[in-house]
């Protein structure tokens, strides 16, 4: 009591300005103060990353954008160069050298994900045989590890002194039945395959290494599409698996001309890149433009798809997706048969196919699967759809500011009826429903699953009912509201959906300024500007504008067994992708091909 | 783009096809139907007709000369053989001013029309920028662009107007037609000839000729955006005529518009004038784009400009400015009619078909080499 009424006293004659210092500062660098100071094992060897050209630059002095680029590009080299030191050199023969590089590579003994498992080869050898398996624990396999490498080399060998081939060859052909393994030379391609998963295995005055395909990391199995469903077609999508993803594609399109190169992309962590095509289909100059692309992205880390897509596409600022990205392997499956490319990476659930056109951001996988005149009532609703999503609101508000007399006596009476107890201007109005409605998309995404019922509640609470009574909106413009929704939910692609969402307040501004007329000047310039952007070289109203022969699968749905040519945006090698007559069987077909009374 | 498949860029026929047809067409919504009706009264359909034949055959004319003389060649390049560089310069000085002039024209008679009719409260500068910061927008896309965006909203037009026609049906009143020669052939001949600088085809080939994908279809390029403009003219005017009395159609400037607020298709489909705006919007904005492109690359060609897209925004201001120059609309629609239109088949017709036949007959003199354009060393390729 004593203690507390001195503290209290003390705290109200003193000045205590304590509570302003901060517990930790990033910014306040102590030089002073070592790297690292954790444990008392000293780091094998610390690269110095602190060193001036890696510092940020504060000076204010401007300087030229040349200056500025050469000067940022020399520092990012001298970066990342800095953070593979060593890694281009060969593999030494002695062990212990090889394990004092992997602990300086791995930052060992910190880095705990590394395991690096010494051993001795043989049973009851005289001359000992040093080995390491070194993998990343949750990435390997350990089943693996224990019952090919270890057991076979540790309990099952037999090495005779007199056997002078102590070589990784002589392991790979008769030690070690691992199905995959490769013998790699640099301590690069060492690295990068136990981030891999691979196990890799060192072995004493063997100047080389073994790499044995472990990878074992879980993921989540394949499981039904998120954004893609269909009613007819295939219900499996792609996963968090990039070798899995791949084979789903394979599997479906058993060719021995689909091809797979796997690149890898990323400075500081590696992502795998895999470019997916038919050899003899697609158009070669695509292939390779799509390699140069990938190749010359320089970046420290590609986490996913999306974030590649943004990388190599023509122009990123557009709100119009010039990648497609989906996660159904059948849709990517029937792309590449057309002689487009698909790209798949690291761990991404979804795969880009490359290039695509506006017209095929309309399209659904279950197109194709159903017969062509219900696949073209769908497509029209789609496009019917899409411009409602992008224009309804817009045009709700011309109609009402603007042009009010094209609306039928009885029609424009009841609007301004339903209007009358609303104070807002009519935009303002329909600006608050489009947020209350932005709003609940968001929330949905980002609500707890277990609480998800909540948001259909609230919404429709809130929208459907308490504004209307509340007079803050009018019950015509809930209903303009909730169609435009439900009309944006129909745009099968997902980046097209976000950029109409976004087109929406433009056409909508548009329309509250100048009416009909700006929503129509508006629309034309967007026009031209998509008659202006290209995806991989492809005019993206590729085939309409420019027009091409192409077959009848863009805006509707053309008879399946009239489309007989691939589309010719595409330049691709073999342009009939079957024959003209492809119902041969069918009388009508061959009444209609004057071929009634020919071969049978 | 790399600028080397820029430079190499061209049109193919369906665009350009449908850039003519719609630069053509757009006269429907400007003064043209008012002074062929106040030249031809009732025979007002027939001078379409009779200026479409004009224009087909000297377009079939001109595309001889250019193909047999100047393959590759615009009417800037031909000049610079046939006058020197100076004569080439002032041929495409007064090509360009035609061109301003008649941007800013259609500009000033476009945006009086949209305030006139659907925005009323409107100021008209703002009207008239918007409209201007648009054209220069496709005009920055090049050739390329215009003919592409005009490809896309040609099926709009087509169906706008051929809806505009047929929507009035309740009030067609076919005698109206009668008499049949209206003012007399002779006028009717003499207001054909007058009013036959709307088909801008003939010089706009002579520009245009190097940038066409496959030159061997051009004639066939010609042939159907000619006849189908005149039809889509002429079907306006035989409705227009039929709904309203030929001594009325004289005095209206915008002739579309009094049609769509005719239609009364029942209660609910009236009052339709506001929905074809976007008819107007689309292929004035393309109509205005090709004039506006025109007029800076033939000065970037005759000054020889690597390109001539800076010159755009300039042009723009320029042309707005003179639209918006004269005090009223009236004034407008008679320096329109009085100059224009009246006169405008000197630098349509006569002009393009003097130099190239004077270019045709030096090269005939000179020992008839035909030269073809890419042999031309010393040309620069401006980007489009």
């Amino acid at each position: 009591m004593d203690m507390s009424f001195t503290g209290a006293l003390k705290r109200l004659l003193t000045v205590d300005d304590s509570m302003l210092d901060d517990q930790f500062s990033l910014a306040d660098d102590d030089p002073s103060e070592p790297a690292d100071t954790y444990g008392e094992t000293p780091q094998p060897e610390t690269v110095n990353f602190t060193t001036a050209e890696n510092k940020t630059d504060t000076s204010k002095k401007p300087v030229s954008m040349r200056t500025f680029l050469r000067r940022a590009t020399k520092e990012y080299e001298e970066a990342v160069e800095k953070a593979h030191v060593g890694q281009d050199d060969e593999i030494e023969c002695d062990i212990d050298e090889m394990k004092r590089r992997l602990e300086r590579f791995f930052h060992l003994p910190q880095n705990k994900d590394i395991v690096i498992r010494e051993f001795r080869v043989g049973v009851d050898t005289k001359a000992p045989w040093r080995g390491m398996a070194v993998f990343v624990d949750g990435l390997s396999d350990k089943n693996v590890i224990n019952s090919a490498i270890l057991e076979p080399l540790m309990i099952l060998t037999h090495v005779s002194e007199e056997n002078p081939r102590r070589t990784l060859e002589y392991v790979v052909e008769k030690l070690l039945p691992g199905n995959q393994s490769q013998i790699v030379n640099k301590w690069s391609e060492a690295v990068a395959n136990i981030l891999t998963g691979s196990t890799v295995l060192f072995l004493d005055r063997c100047n080389g290494a073994l790499v044995i395909e472990t990878k074992g990391w879980e993921h989540r199995s394949v499981s039904t599409p998120q954004t893609e469903n269909v009613v007819r077609g295939s219900q499996d999508a792609f996963t968090e698996n990039f070798r899995a993803n791949t084979g789903l594609v394979r599997a479906r399109l058993r060719t021995e001309h689909l091809v797979t190169e796997i690149h890898s992309v990323g400075n500081l962590a590696r992502t795998d890149v895999a470019i997916m095509y038919i050899h003899g289909v697609t158009n070669p100059k695509l292939v390779r433009e799509v390699r140069r692309r990938i190749s010359q992205i320089d970046v420290d880390f590609v986490l996913d798809s999306g974030m590649l897509e943004q990388f190599i596409e023509d122009r990123p600022s557009m709100l119009i997706p010039q990648v497609m990205a989906t996660e159904r392997p059948d849709r990517v499956a029937a792309s590449l048969a057309e002689g487009y490319v698909a790209l798949f990476v690291g761990n991404s659930t979804y795969c880009l196919i490359v290039p695509v056109v506006l017209w095929s951001l309309v399209h659904s996988s279950e197109d194709s699967n159903i017969r062509f005149l219900p696949g073209t009532f769908m497509r029209l609703i789609r496009w019917i759809a899409l411009l409602t999503a992008l224009l309804l609101p817009g045009l709700y508000v011309a109609v009402t500011n603007y042009h009010a007399e094209m609306l039928p006596t009885d029609l424009m009476l009841a609007i301004a009826g339903s209007r009358e107890q609303v104070p807002f201007p009519v935009v303002v109005e329909v600006l608050l429903m489009e947020f209350a409605i932005e709003l609940i998309r968001e929330a949905g995404i980002r609500i707890p699953t277990v609480i998800g019922p909540t948001i259909g509640i609230v919404g429709a609470l809130i929208i459907g009912q308490s504004a209307v009574q509340a007079g803050i909106v009018s019950p015509l413009l809930v209903i303009v509201v909730a169609t435009t929704a439900l009309a944006s939910f129909t745009v099968p692609n997902y980046e097209l959906s976000m950029g109409i969402r976004i087109m929406r307040f433009a056409f909508l501004i548009a329309g509250a300024v100048l009416g009909f007329y700006g929503i129509a000047i508006l629309f034309v310039v967007y026009v031209v500007r998509l008659t202006m952007l290209k995806s991989f070289g492809v005019p993206i109203l590729s085939p309409i504008a420019p027009s091409s022969g192409a077959s009848r699968d863009v805006l509707l749905r053309g008879p399946l067994w009239s489309m007989n040519k691939r589309p010719s945006f595409l330049y691709p090698l073999r342009s009939w992708r079957q024959k003209p007559m492809s119902r041969p069987w069918s009388a009508p077909t061959r009444k209609s091909t004057g071929k009634e009374g020919g071969e049978t | 783009m790399s600028q080397s498949a820029r430079r190499n860029a061209k049109v193919p026929g369906s665009e350009m096809t449908a850039m003519l047809i719609i630069f053509v067409s757009t006269n429907a919504f400007l003064t043209y139907p008012r002074y062929i009706s106040l030249s031809g009264y009732e025979a007002a359909w027939m001078e379409p007709v009779f200026s479409g034949v004009l224009t087909l055959i000297l377009f079939f004319l001109v595309e001889q000369l250019l193909r047999r003389y100047f393959k590759n060649l615009d009417i800037v390049e031909v000049s610079k053989e046939v006058f020197g560089r100076f004569g080439a310069i002032l041929i495409a000085l007064v090509f360009s001013l035609y061109f301003l002039c008649s941007t800013a024209a259609v500009m000033r008679e476009f945006t009086e029309n949209v305030v006139s009719t659907v925005l009323p409260s409107t100021p008209i500068l703002i009207v008239g920028a918007v409209f201007m910061f648009a054209v220069g927008y496709i005009v920055y896309g090049g050739i390329e662009g215009i003919c592409r965006t005009a490809f896309i909203f040609l099926p709009i037009l087509l169906v706008g107007l051929v809806a505009v026609c047929l929507m009035t049906v309740n009030w067609w009143r076919p005698y109206m037609l009668l008499p049949l020669w209206g003012t007399g052939p002779e006028q009717v001949l003499r207001g054909s000839l007058q009013y036959s600088s709307i088909f801008a085809n003939v010089l706009l080939l002579t520009i245009i000729y190097p940038h066409v994908h496959d030159t061997s279809k051009m004639r066939r390029i010609g042939f159907v955006s000619i006849v189908v403009s005149t039809l889509l003219l002429v079907g306006l005017m035989l409705t227009y005529h039929m709904v309203f009395p030929a001594a009325e159609t004289g005095k209206t400037s915008f002739a579309l518009y009094r049609l769509a607020r005719m239609i009364h298709l029942g209660p609910f489909f009236q009052r339709l004038e506001s929905i074809f705006i976007f008819l107007w919007v689309t292929a004035a904005t393309v109509r205005m784009a090709v004039t506006l492109w025109g007029c800076s690359y033939l000065l970037g060609k005759a000054f020889g400009w690597p390109t001539y897209r800076p010159a755009v925004p300039a042009l723009v201001l320029l042309s707005f400015s003179l639209g918006m120059w004269p005090e009223n609309w009236i004034q407008v629609i008679n320096f329109d009619g009085t100059y224009l239109l009246r006169w405008g088949w000197i630098v349509v017709f006569a002009i393009p078909i003097a130099v190239l036949s004077i270019g045709a007959m030096v090269r005939s003199m000179r020992g008839g080499g035909r030269l073809h354009g890419g042999q031309r060393g010393r040309r620069r390729m401006q980007r489009v």
